[in-house]
């Protein structure tokens, strides 16, 4: 069901990989239905143009160049 | 015309021979690198997209260039069969390893590791490994060393060294800053970092639903767990590249944030800085001090000064401003937890290192001489032993022959030593509870046994105490 690419030299934490995957799923499935959800919650919730996961994404954390 | 010798000139370096794709030898005192074809690739193409550049004139790898020159290249193509291409770095004055490093020296690592992997995302690469010992404290700022680490690999949204990138970096610093862990202990005893059953188990179960740990400690543990059972996670080689780097971006610059977090949250006991008042010095004395020690070195001219029991680094910055690469060593992590954070602010060419002189750094690792130990690295032209000598001989019961002949391994040529008197008041205290055995304690005694090892350049009471400098230079087979 998961695969990890055996190319790595050292030890890779399973745990941590499959995490990662899960991850990357979960926001490649949010952003697929990103339009869906963002009806959803304006219309059920009255909630702004703005949905908190879009703000979110906005406040975009320090540069790594600053 | 190359000669035919059967010993080549090049010295593999003990602790790089893991990865595959290349290694590190020394020659004479250059240092390069054999990369293999694939790493060759990927790096030729970082320096035509102007990445290379980019980083070294960062800081955040040494610097490298590629061996052009034909006749070195045949050389050492013989030397290293096998291996075509070659790099070479510059040569780093001080080696230090994750287990004398400060709370925010790790941190800053961790840091500078992640920078190098986020950078190289954008460029569709990515790190094999995130060890702690890529990392070396370049003229005060860390910097990858393992360029032979650089690869492109098959999926982007997943980093497969994220999981030896939180043993070596994220569960010291939790370990840290929740348990009180020191650096050394967590790093001496397990050359990889800690498993993470091991780190899940110091804390309580409460404690590992928090979301500081949850994400980091408890999820990878349960899902690792779950994985192992029955196979789940199978070992496949995948179809279709991953390119989607946004996941794993988020991921690391919220790691980032959490490192630097959890460093500028420790708190450093100012022990040493209540060293000023209770300090029987004068500020005359210290300033006499201070004008001594500065015209001994602009006198010698030292390249590299190592600076033992350096405190807040007052005499380092002295060496450093006169031109030395200075390796300040001191046993109180917090006072070497301070002196980082202050060069943070006003940059030097100084490294800090936490080593207690009683106990330094053992070699550890393969055959215990993958990771040198620190009397091994420690070299410099001249070393400072001020306000030490009280310290090695009542904390460390040192005899003055054992301080004398640790002062002679650690010197390559000259040493400045602080005699100071039983009767001083900081001696007093170091013995306010203990057995008084320094009664002979004299400067002449004193000067009796160093001069079997070492030349009396000069000797100078310092005005306004009872202390005197003593400027030293070890004794060759000639001097004797």
């Amino acid at each position: 069901m998961f695969v990890l690419t055996p190319v790595a030299y050292i030890d890779p934490m399973s745990g941590a990989i499959i995490l990662q995957v899960l991850i990357a799923g979960t926001i490649g499935c949010v952003a697929f239905f990103r339009r869906s959800i963002k009806a959803f919650l304006v219309k059920v919730f009255h909630i702004g143009r703005d949905t908190d996961e879009e703000g979110a994404e906005k406040a975009a954390p320090e540069d790594p160049a600053a | 015309m190359t000669s035919r010798q059967p010993v080549s000139s090049s010295q593999r370096i003990a602790g790089s021979y893991r990865d595959p794709s290349g290694y590190v030898f020394t020659r004479g005192d250059r240092v390069f690198r054999a990369i293999d074809d694939p790493c060759f690739e990927l790096l030729k193409q970082l320096e035509g997209d102007g990445t290379f550049r980019e980083f070294i004139e960062r800081q955040w790898i040494p610097g490298t260039e590629f061996v052009q020159d034909r006749a070195l290249a045949a050389e050492l193509r013989e030397e290293h069969p096998g291996y075509e291409h070659f790099l070479e770095h510059e040569r780093i004055s001080a080696i230090t390893y994750p287990y004398e490093w400060s709370v925010s020296m790790l941190a800053d690592a961790g840091i500078r590791t992640l920078d190098v992997q986020l950078h190289l995302l954008e460029r569709g690469c990515a790190l094999k490994d995130a060890t702690a010992y890529n990392i070396q404290f370049v003229r005060g700022e860390p910097t990858f060393i393992d360029l032979s680490s650089f690869e492109r690999p098959q999926r982007l949204d997943v980093w497969f060294a994220l999981g030896q990138f939180m043993q070596m970096f994220l569960y010291p610093l939790l370990l840290n800053r929740r348990r009180g862990w020191d650096l050394r202990s967590y790093f001496l005893a397990s050359i990889g970092g800690r498993p993470i059953e091991d780190v899940a188990r110091s804390f309580g179960w409460l404690e590992r639903l928090r979301p500081s740990l949850l994400v980091d400690v408890t999820l990878p543990l349960w899902l690792h767990r779950w994985g192992e059972k029955g196979d789940r996670a199978r070992r496949e080689m995948l179809e279709r590249r991953r390119e989607d780097t946004k996941a794993q971006s988020l991921n690391l610059r919220r790691l980032r944030r959490k490192l630097a977090a959890l460093a500028h949250g420790y708190r450093p006991r100012g022990v040493w800085a209540d060293y000023t008042e209770m300090c029987s010095y004068e500020q005359q004395a210290e300033d006499a001090k201070k004008r001594l020690v500065a015209e001994f070195l602009d006198q010698t001219q030292p390249g590299c000064v190592l600076d033992l029991g350096c405190n807040t680094g007052d005499y380092s910055r002295l060496a450093a401003e006169r031109g030395a690469e200075v390796v300040a060593v001191d046993a109180d992590h917090d006072a070497i937890e301070l002196l980082y954070r202050d060069l943070r602010k006003n940059p030097a060419p100084i490294t800090p290192m936490v080593i207690d002189l009683a106990n330094p750094s053992p070699g550890i690792g393969y055959m215990n001489a993958e990771r040198a130990p620190f009397l091994e690295r420690a070299d410099a032209d001249c070393v400072l032993a001020l306000a030490l000598i009280h310290h090695l001989l009542v904390s460390a019961n040192l005899s003055l022959e054992a301080i004398r002949d640790m002062l002679f391994a650690l010197t390559r040529r000259d040493l400045v030593l602080e005699f100071v008197p039983t009767d001083d008041t900081m001696f007093q205290r170091l013995m306010k509870f203990r057995v008084n055995l320094f009664g002979g304690l004299t400067l002449d005694l004193c000067r009796k046994v160093f001069q079997e090892r070492f030349k009396l350049l000069s000797e100078i009471p310092i005005a306004g105490s009872k202390r005197a400098l003593l400027f030293w230079r070890k004794r060759t087979a000639a001097d004797v």
